[in-house]
């Protein structure tokens, strides 16, 4: 690839500031003889919570950075590569910051709260690998609006068609033109739905069009239409998922902030 | 709005078009519960317990001083003094152990709700108070005149003893803190304690580690007590003012008894327990006059006086020869044993040949019977006896007889009062693998092994090969409890 993609971003900066970190931080765990056991509580446990505490407020901050479009600190595909790699080297602070000890308690809350938020990240960016390409190709160089007045003509042109077709045809595509994307909300999840009027009535023209060649203009127009339709569902079914992971990755991280907040402020106020 | 009716197609599209518009609602789904549950409320029952309908804290929430005389014997010194009786109040539904990172210790796990029986909640760290409310008695580890120049005075309990760690307990716990953190002071203890006695120790290995201090007596009184430095070949010695020899007792092939031939262990004296010197203290009655027998009258071996002061022993010798004087039936049972006793033509047994049949002045022989006994046959042959002028205690019947004096025995007590030594996981080693007591003339020779007797099988810090790894802690405390060694 010629172009900075989110990973190889200015030759994997990012990457290998997270890879230092991560290195630093494991050298010191393995080389840190702590006297009882490694804990948050020994001064590598300090540090290691003082870099982790941080990064999380910096990884946090990107969602208020992406929204300023005036701002120029760095451009925002640098931001979202190091959004990932420090995110993910972020994993292996905390983790050595609570010394792999678990508990019943607000530290392991904050804790389990940062690997979950990561963990929704990393699921995350599967959706950001595959589909916002897929996105553009999928609508073919159009917008969601342009294809729904695609399909308004489509069904204009079918109303006038089946004015003199037999009682079969008119019903099948009667039925046809009254179906939309999804026949739930929650058809968004798969991007498929069960009985679509569009596919029976191609399946039904289908199998018509061998007696009566006059049925090849509507054929035509509902096989379009279907298309349009399944250009539709494919690409609401990515924006969905694309939206939906934010919805859990958000509010875990800020449900991590403020098992953060009580995490620090616990430990100093009973020190 | 002027705008055409928009068709089903288009109102779909449009709403399929709109932000899922979740993030924000379950934000703060997340965010505020957690706050509340998790700081809110424990700060609440902390600084305002009676929302909580808490009342302020009952009167026994103050640790309770314990009768010493209810404390079991052998009770950690640090123990004597405070004991809680009783859980102070949990905070208000012991909110706040949300905040507990892990388990406290055994020893302090009736306090798990209740954080503030340690922690002021003010941002400060643990403060030594707080563990004084019960471990009031807790030694220091230096003398107190001692201290001022060291680096003791930052040092907190919990520098040490962190708390949260599990249920194992604190004093196992800090046996992680011995080692490298002794040294790092006790390298060169004259730069942070000029005034010290103490040597220079770096390690148990080799000759990192001085000769060993022994407590030896120079007297009877406590106050009598010296530490004396073993040199490698010159053993230590201990006024005892008693006559033992260990080597005669020992003797391999037996030593007589009055009835047979009996080869003697260690244990036959030495009987393990749990004082300070890890023995049951030894006593004439049951340990030595079963065979030391306490007679006076060769006719009636028997007939023993007290092991006790010496008048009461005069005035058994002088009572029972009085006593003879007046009965003439007893006495004649008396002269005839003496007669089978008496040395037949001969025979050369001066103690036989002096046999001779009571009569006349009973005091002439109650005077003989006790120089006797003190001199010669008894009291001589453990103690030291002197005689002594003049008369004895008026107020017994022996007062007129010979008197002497008996030097006191000093006392046993610990010879390192501070190590931490248990003969019981030393039990499979024979007791002269350290204690060379089949070679011991004097009572007054200090049975104690020189420091490589320790390092055949005590290794240092460092792993040895077929040896114990040992740090500092395994032999010492750091803390002295002892008030009267601590001040020394």
């Amino acid at each position: 690839m010629i172009q900075d993609n989110l990973f190889n971003y200015k030759k994997f900066v990012f990457l290998k500031w997270a890879l230092l970190l991560t290195l630093v931080s494991s050298f010191a765990y393995l080389f840190d003889q702590p006297r009882i056991n490694a804990n948050g509580g020994t001064w590598l446990g300090y540090t290691l919570g003082t870099i982790g505490a941080l990064l999380i407020l910096w990884l946090m901050w990107f969602g208020v950075r992406k929204r300023q479009y005036a701002n120029e600190s760095g451009n925002l595909r640098g931001w979202v590569s190091a959004h990932i790699y420090l995110g993910l080297a972020l994993s292996v602070v905390a983790t050595l910051h609570s010394g792999f000890q678990i508990g019943w308690n607000i530290h392991s809350l904050a804790y389990v709260l940062t690997i979950a938020t990561i963990g929704t990240g990393v699921w995350g960016l599967t959706f950001y690998l595959r589909f916002p390409l897929e996105m553009s190709q999928v609508l073919n160089r159009q917008s969601p609006e342009q294809i729904v007045a695609q399909i308004e003509n489509l069904d204009r042109e079918a109303t006038k068609l089946i004015k003199n077709s037999g009682d079969l045809i008119a019903r099948a595509v009667a039925s046809s033109l009254k179906q939309g994307v999804f026949n739930t909300r929650g058809n968004q999840c798969t991007g498929k739905i069960k009985n679509c009027a569009t596919e029976k009535a191609v399946n039904t023209l289908q199998r018509e069009i061998t007696r009566s060649d006059s049925l090849a203009d509507i054929y035509k127009n509902q096989v379009q239409r279907l298309r349009a339709l399944k250009q539709l569902r494919r690409y609401y079914y990515m924006r969905y998922w694309l939206e939906l992971w934010l919805a859990v990755h958000v509010p875990l991280s800020f449900g991590l902030l403020a098992a953060l907040i009580a995490h620090v402020l616990s430990v100093f106020i009973y020190w | 709005m002027a705008e055409q009716q928009q068709s089903p197609l288009q109102i779909e599209q449009q709403a399929l078009q709109k932000p899922l518009g979740l993030k924000r609602p379950l934000s703060w789904f997340l965010f505020l519960p957690i706050l509340f549950a998790f700081l809110a409320l424990p700060l609440a029952a902390m600084y305002a317990p009676h929302l909580f309908g808490e009342l302020e804290q009952p009167a026994n929430s103050k640790p309770q001083q314990v009768d010493a005389a209810k404390l079991p014997p052998n009770a950690h010194p640090s123990l004597q003094s405070n004991v809680v009786h009783d859980t102070r109040n949990t905070t208000a539904f012991a909110l706040d152990s949300v905040w507990n990172p892990g388990q406290l210790a055994s020893a302090h796990s009736n306090l798990e709700g209740d954080c503030q029986a340690c922690h002021a909640g003010d941002f400060s760290r643990v403060k030594d108070e707080s563990c004084a409310v019960c471990h009031s008695n807790m030694g220091l580890h230096v003398a107190e005149k001692a201290a001022p120049e060291t680096s003791f005075e930052e040092g907190r309990c919990a520098s040490c003893h962190r708390d949260h760690k599990g249920r194992e307990s604190l004093a196992e716990q800090n046996k992680h803190f011995v080692g490298a953190d002794c040294a790092a002071c006790h390298t060169d203890i004259k730069t942070v304690a000029p005034k010290t006695e103490t040597l220079a120790v770096r390690d148990f290995t080799g000759d990192q580690h001085p000769a060993f201090r022994i407590t030896v007596a120079t007297g009877p009184e406590p106050s009598d007590l010296r530490r004396v430095r073993m040199t490698a070949n010159t053993p230590i010695v201990e006024k005892t003012n008693l006559k033992f020899p260990h080597d005669v007792h020992l003797d391999p092939k037996g030593i007589d008894t009055p009835t047979k031939k009996v080869v003697m262990e260690c244990a036959n004296c030495h009987e393990p327990a749990d004082t300070a010197t890890g023995f049951k203290t030894l006593s004439m009655e049951n340990h030595c006059q079963e065979c030391h027998k306490l007679g006076f009258e060769p006719a009636l071996p028997d007939r023993q006086v007290p092991h006790g002061p010496v008048d009461a022993v005069l005035s058994t010798v002088e009572e029972f020869y009085s006593y003879l004087a007046l009965h003439p039936e007893e006495r004649n049972k008396v002269n005839a044993q003496r007669a089978v006793l008496r040395a037949r033509p001969g025979e050369k047994d001066p103690k036989r040949s002096n046999l001779r049949n009571l009569s006349g002045n009973p005091r002439a022989q109650a005077a003989f019977a006790t120089v006797e006994l003190f001199e010669n046959t008894a009291c001589a042959v453990c103690h030291e006896v002197k005689a002594v002028k003049g008369l004895g205690n008026t107020k017994t019947s022996g007062s007129r007889l010979p008197q002497y004096a008996i030097a006191d025995i000093n006392p046993t007590h610990p010879w390192m009062p501070m190590a931490k030594f248990d003969h019981k996981p030393h039990e499979f080693e024979a007791c002269e693998s350290c204690h060379k007591a089949k070679e011991s003339e004097k009572a007054s020779d200090v049975l104690m092994p020189a420091i490589d007797s320790c390092q055949a099988c005590h290794a240092g810090s460092k792993p040895a090969l077929n040896k114990v790894q040992s740090d500092c802690g395994v032999c010492h405390e750091y803390h002295i409890h002892d008030k009267e060694l601590a001040k020394k």
